[in-house]
């Protein structure tokens, strides 16, 4: 007999201002089993569980936890139900100490006063249980990112919670520390607490779960039991198509050396020398996991934060790039990783977003704008990128995901850069939309751009990018070319493992 | 957008003004009035300067301070060799104050040289880096021939136009000092202009050895005619507001596809002409005299030639009447027009009942609807926004009910505050009495209005539609008619104030420095992005709003022809930010409305002065300001969020 339903989901719909987030999403989960939610970015994963942690109500459906009907109003009711979310983001504070990060909102006090003894005792008692070797008093701003995580599932056990659900919890974390999280997952699994987990690393999924559930465009795709479980099978049900459908392959000519990048040391790994070469009308994909220092190799390249040292060389002229504003000037376009956030001016209208870079040159010295000019050039680039919108006027906050993404690539445009830094180009936005982007990106390497994008979609990097980079902790650690693609030697070499011998038939990759 | 912003600010302000003017006459009266105008615009322009900063989001709290250090160096560098009678400086006050401003403009030199040597010495040299700091570095140059003549013995003439330029550059100096400090010492621009704040009211004190510093009686007649110098009156400038809104809508009637905009060009062009020529009245016996000559002829425009006197006539006391006895009979045309639009009005909702207007077998069964709504009418006389809009019958009905009581109530409540109607009552309960009915009166009037209008929007036509601002403008300008308004002077500030406000406005929608203002306040990580110098544009607004502040604070003291120097202009940061914010532009930046901030300084004047006229404890005027900043922007925020409701469907 199964075992006892703890918490089933049904018919969740959730809808954001112009994108279908969920749509009729039904799970159940049991009572001690892992079930694995898998789907690629984009496909609801996050809003799912946002809904089951009473972070955002759901707009229709029926939450049902240990056999009675919930809606959770806030985080702490969906506690109070025994529910903990871990989130993919760190939500620590730097300036409190482990046992206060740990409870906080749930402190014990006496009369408001902090009785401190008994939550650093506890707080030593769940470092234990998950094997951080790290004192309660520590400060959570001298812990590492993989220790961090850590500390946010004692967090989330120390709500003595019978449902944990992980987002992507080794997005982070080093193989060892992987492998400390499974034992913690399988023994909180004998203690029959029920947990939900989110990975893109389909491995530890076919490693761990007891059952999957696939989400594909906000709708549920398919479940596999713990005997189906394979690797093709996930992936058949994520994509639900043939990749091949999604990547066209087009063959680019490629020219001579574009970007020569040699000794450059980043600010945010200023220990790992970073050199290599692009050429001209290549897309080059930046492959590695999260915190490998791909996104700050490409905000070095553009001047956010300056190189400590080391020496650029675009088109042949050495540049010094100091700021953004050189970068521009020499020819780099950056589409930032979080477009909210970097990419564009929400409150402002979508043809003022487009015209932000290239306004100055527009304008020439009279530095007066015209509203003409920028109709024309916004009419111009929505017709060719086909963004949906009313009308060049709409605020930017109004759009979709992929059309706020089309907006950031194509205010670029008018510059005609010669390099174009993507920083996952494609996050958040539907899978049509997501079709576009390549066949944009195609073209600005047909008609003679170089594209260097990072992406942590391993699909992606394998169907878009003519070469690849893969960097492991702010160094490079390989190389690929087309005919040594697979998903094995990126997952290897984004590990900081070197090839094995073993894919002898390949070409010995270029290692660093 | 904007002009739904200000709309609820706008009817603020026009209900404090009109209750206070029922409850007292000298309220609208020409002394009364030509000073809060003035102040108004005063307070008005530093606002302004003070959104530049707020628009980045930033803040600057030193505006009262630099008004203070900028006013009291003005008295002390005329008074460093007077010519007038102005009393000289004690010769060691004097060589202080020399000294002292050798010493700054020394560090202005050597600030602006130094900047301009490190952007030649930066990696990626561009020629458009050098324009700012050596633009800083004439200024510097000048200010130092500025300090000679200032210091030499050369008439007022000369002195003054120096000097003037010497308090701008030193106020720039200010605000490039800030801009600095702000984004290459990454400090919050809070810390920086509070320290400013302290430090030159600490300066400000010390230079003058905390005496009160004025200019006595010698600059009444020339240099102060640029703070209190009566320029023209109200009325002329309704005559060349309007004839400018007459043509601008003209144009735009002839040019554009009318079918689009329907009748409002046509309706402005018949409101700027009914406004035009009802101010031009005032010319119409000649033109009028002001200080307006004289204030050519001072010191500072010297160099224009002052031959004004070849046709400049004196207005007769017919010719000043004039206005006011041409609004006076406004209501004339006023109920005709008034009447066409409420049949036209009553006839479009009577067919829209009908559903099909023409087709004569519904009539009687449209009759039954029509009438069958009025049952609800107790109900709907409580909805104004009307959730039931759909009886629109009742609607109408409790608008124009609405008017006719509350103006009947308004007239009672008039005559109770005229004395006409005797109350047997103490003085305190009738004090009380008045001031609740005259207000509580005009808001039912305002309401009824109000609705009367929502009514015209949502039901009337073309014609209902082309009458309602005609009807409203011919009731206003009869109102004005029984007030000196029209007459009153206005003075200079107010002139100062709207080039100030057109820089302001044509800076923010027409250039990309604006456009770089409004992204970086919005979201100054995608401005960096997006290859803009955001250092550079947060450093030039806040060398902007130090320079308006600069200017705003020479007129302060010539308006008040004496500096306390631990007085005077304290606490006008924070009144300069509450007309930002009371305008509509969030603190957290990214928000540019100059429209708003004038309305915004211009409630908070008026609601200073209101108590005072209205016999209120003029103790109790911060309290009232407070209240109706906090009010006034939940009730601000309230509005936008519905009506951001309602239009983001489509």
């Amino acid at each position: 007999m199964p075992d006892p339903v703890v918490l089933t989901a049904e018919s969740i719909t959730k809808s954001f201002p112009g994108v279908k987030a969920l749509q009729e999403v039904s799970i159940e989960l049991r009572r001690g089993e892992v079930l694995a939610l898998i789907g690629e970015n984009g496909a609801g994963k996050s809003t799912l569980m946002k809904i089951l942690a009473g972070i955002q109500p759901e707009d229709a459906g029926e939450l049902t936890v240990n056999g009675q009907r919930a809606a959770f109003a806030n985080v702490q009711e969906a506690n109070e139900a025994g529910i903990a979310l871990i989130h993919q983001e760190l939500y620590l504070c730097d300036n409190l100490d482990l046992a206060s990060n740990i409870f906080l909102g749930r402190e014990k006090h006496f009369a408001g006063f902090l009785s401190s003894n008994s939550i650093y005792e506890e707080t030593r008692r769940l470092l234990d249980a998950i094997g951080l070797q790290e004192s309660a008093t520590t400060l959570a701003g001298q812990l590492s990112v993989g220790k961090r995580q850590m500390v946010e599932i004692a967090k989330a056990l120390s709500t003595d919670a019978n449902i944990l659900i992980m987002d992507e919890p080794t997005s982070s974390l080093s193989q060892t520390e992987s492998e400390n999280l499974f034992r913690i997952i399988r023994d909180l699994k004998s203690k029959q607490v029920s947990i939900i987990y989110i990975s893109h690393r389909l491995s530890e999924v076919i490693e761990l779960a007891d059952r999957v559930e696939v989400l594909r465009d906000g709708e549920n795709a398919g479940s596999l039991e713990k005997q189906e479980v394979t690797h093709d099978a996930m992936v058949q049900l994520m994509v639900g198509r043939e990749l091949s459908e999604l990547f066209q392959k087009r063959e680019h000519t490629v020219g001579d050396v574009l970007l020569s990048v040699d000794q450059l040391h980043t600010e945010a790994h200023p220990d790992h020398p970073l050199s290599f070469q692009i050429r001209r009308g290549e897309i080059v994909g930046l492959a590695g996991l999260v915190g490998a220092g791909r996104t700050e190799l490409l905000t070095t390249l553009f001047g956010i934060t300056p190189a400590i040292s080391g020496s650029v060389e675009l088109d042949g002229n050495s540049i010094e790039i100091d700021s953004a504003l050189t970068a521009v000037h020499a020819g780099i376009a950056l589409v930032p990783e979080d477009r909210k956030a970097q990419g564009l001016v929400l409150e402002m209208a979508l043809q003022e977003n487009i015209s932000l870079p290239s306004l100055d040159r527009q304008s020439g010295l009279s530095s007066f704008t015209s509203a003409h000019r920028e109709a024309t050039l916004n009419d111009e680039l929505v017709q060719k990128l086909s963004i949906k919108t009313p009308s060049g006027a709409q605020r930017a906050k109004f759009l979709s995901g992929g059309n706020q993404q089309k907006i950031v690539i194509a205010k670029w445009l008018p510059l005609k850069p010669k390099l174009f830094l993507l920083d996952e180009p494609t996050r958040g936005v539907d899978v049509g939309a997501k079709r576009e982007i390549y066949d944009l990106i195609h073209q600005l390497a047909d008609d003679g751009a170089t594209v260097l994008f990072v992406s942590s979609e391993m699909e992606e990097v394998l169907g878009l990018a003519d070469r690849m980079i893969v960097m492991h902790e702010g160094r490079i650690s390989g190389e690929l070319d087309k005919q040594q693609f697979s998903e094995e030697a990126v997952m290897t070499l984004a590990t900081g493992q070197s090839l094995k011998p073993n894919c002898s038939d390949a070409p010995e990759p270029v290692l660093r | 957008m904007n002009s739904q912003k200000t709309q609820g600010f706008f009817l603020l302000l026009v209900f404090v003004w009109l209750g206070t003017f029922f409850l007292n006459d000298n309220f609208a009266g020409e002394f009364n009035s030509g000073n809060l105008i003035r102040y108004c615009s005063m307070f008005g322009i530093i606002g302004i300067g003070v959104m530049f900063v707020i628009v980045t989001g930033g803040i600057d709290l030193s505006i009262g301070s630099t008004i203070g250090l900028i006013g009291a160096s003005l008295v002390l560098l005329l008074r460093l060799n007077p010519i007038e009678s102005l009393k000289p400086l004690a010769s060691d006050e004097q060589a202080k104050i020399v000294w002292f401003f050798w010493i700054l403009i020394g560090t202005m030199v050597a600030g602006s040289l130094t900047w301009l040597l490190t952007s030649f010495a930066q990696k990626n040299f561009r020629l458009k880096k050098l324009i700012f700091p050596s633009l800083f570095l004439i200024v510097a140059a000048l200010s130092f021939n500025a300090m000679w003549i200032a210091n030499s013995d050369a008439d007022n003439t000369s002195r003054i136009p120096w000097i003037f330029f010497l308090l701008f550059a030193i106020s720039i100096n200010i605000g490039l000092l800030h801009g600095v400090l702000i984004t290459k010492f990454q400090l919050q621009s809070f810390v920086v202009t509070l320290g400013g704040l302290l430090c030159y009211r600490g300066v400000t004190r010390w230079l003058t050895d905390d005496s009160t510093q004025g200019l006595g009686s010698d600059f009444e007649n020339s240099l102060r005619l640029l703070a209190k110098g009566k320029v023209c009156t109200v009325s002329s400038l309704m005559c060349f507001a309007g004839f400018a809104v007459a043509i601008y809508f003209g144009l735009r009637w002839m040019t554009r596809n009318h079918k689009e905009s329907g009748h409002r060009n046509l309706t402005g062009v018949v409101l700027g002409l009914i406004g035009g020529i009802i101010g031009s009245s005032r010319f119409w016996n000649g033109f009028e005299r002001t200080d307006f000559q004289v204030l050519f002829d001072t010191t500072i425009f010297g160099f224009i030639p002052a031959n004004f006197s070849t046709w400049k006539t004196v207005v007769s006391d017919v010719a000043a009447a004039r206005p006011q006895w041409l609004m006076s009979y406004a209501w004339i045309p006023m109920i005709p027009i008034g009447l066409w639009m409420l049949v036209r009005l009553i006839v479009t909702m009577r067919n829209q009942v009908v559903g099909k207007p023409s087709n004569p077998g519904l009539q009687d069964d449209s009759r039954a609807n029509w009438t069958s709504q009025l049952r609800w009418l107790p109900a709907d006389f409580f909805w104004f926004t009307s959730k039931r809009e759909k009886h629109h019958v009742n609607f109408l009905i409790v608008s124009l009910a609405g008017l006719v009581v509350s103006i009947l109530l308004l007239r009672q409540a008039y005559l109770v505050s005229e004395g006409v109607v005797q109350l047997d009552v103490s003085e305190k309960t009738l004090w009380g009495i008045r001031l609740a009915s005259v207000y509580a009166s005009l808001a039912f009037v305002m309401i009824s209005i109000a609705r009367l209008g929502r009514c015209i929007e949502r039901h009337g036509d073309e014609i209902a539609k082309f009458c309602f601002p005609i009807v409203g403008l011919l009731a206003v300008l009869s109102v004005l008619g029984t007030t000196k308004l029209p007459t009153t002077q206005v003075q200079t500030p107010f002139f100062i104030m709207l080039l100030l406000a057109a820089f302001a406005m044509i800076i923010f929608d027409r250039t990309v420095f604006g456009r770089y203002l409004l992204a970086i306040g919005n979201n100054e990580d995608a401005a960096r992005f997006s290859g803009i110098d955001t250092e550079e544009v947060t450093v030039a607004a806040y060398v902007i709003c130090s320079g308006i502040i600069g200017i705003a604070a020479t007129i302060f003291m010539l308006e008040s022809n004496s500096v306390a120097p631990t007085g005077f202009g304290s606490f006008y940061e924070l009144y300069a930010i509450a007309a930002v914010v009371l305008g509509g532009c969030s603190l957290r930046g990214g928000e540019a409305n100059v429209i708003g901030v004038l309305l915004g300084a211009s409630i908070m004047r008026v609601l200073a002065n209101a108590p005072d006229m209205i016999n209120f404890p003029k103790t109790l005027e911060y309290t009232i300001l407070g209240l109706v900043i906090v009010v006034g922007v939940i009730v601000d925020d309230r509005i936008r969020r519905r009506s951001l409701a309602s239009s983001g469907d489509d």
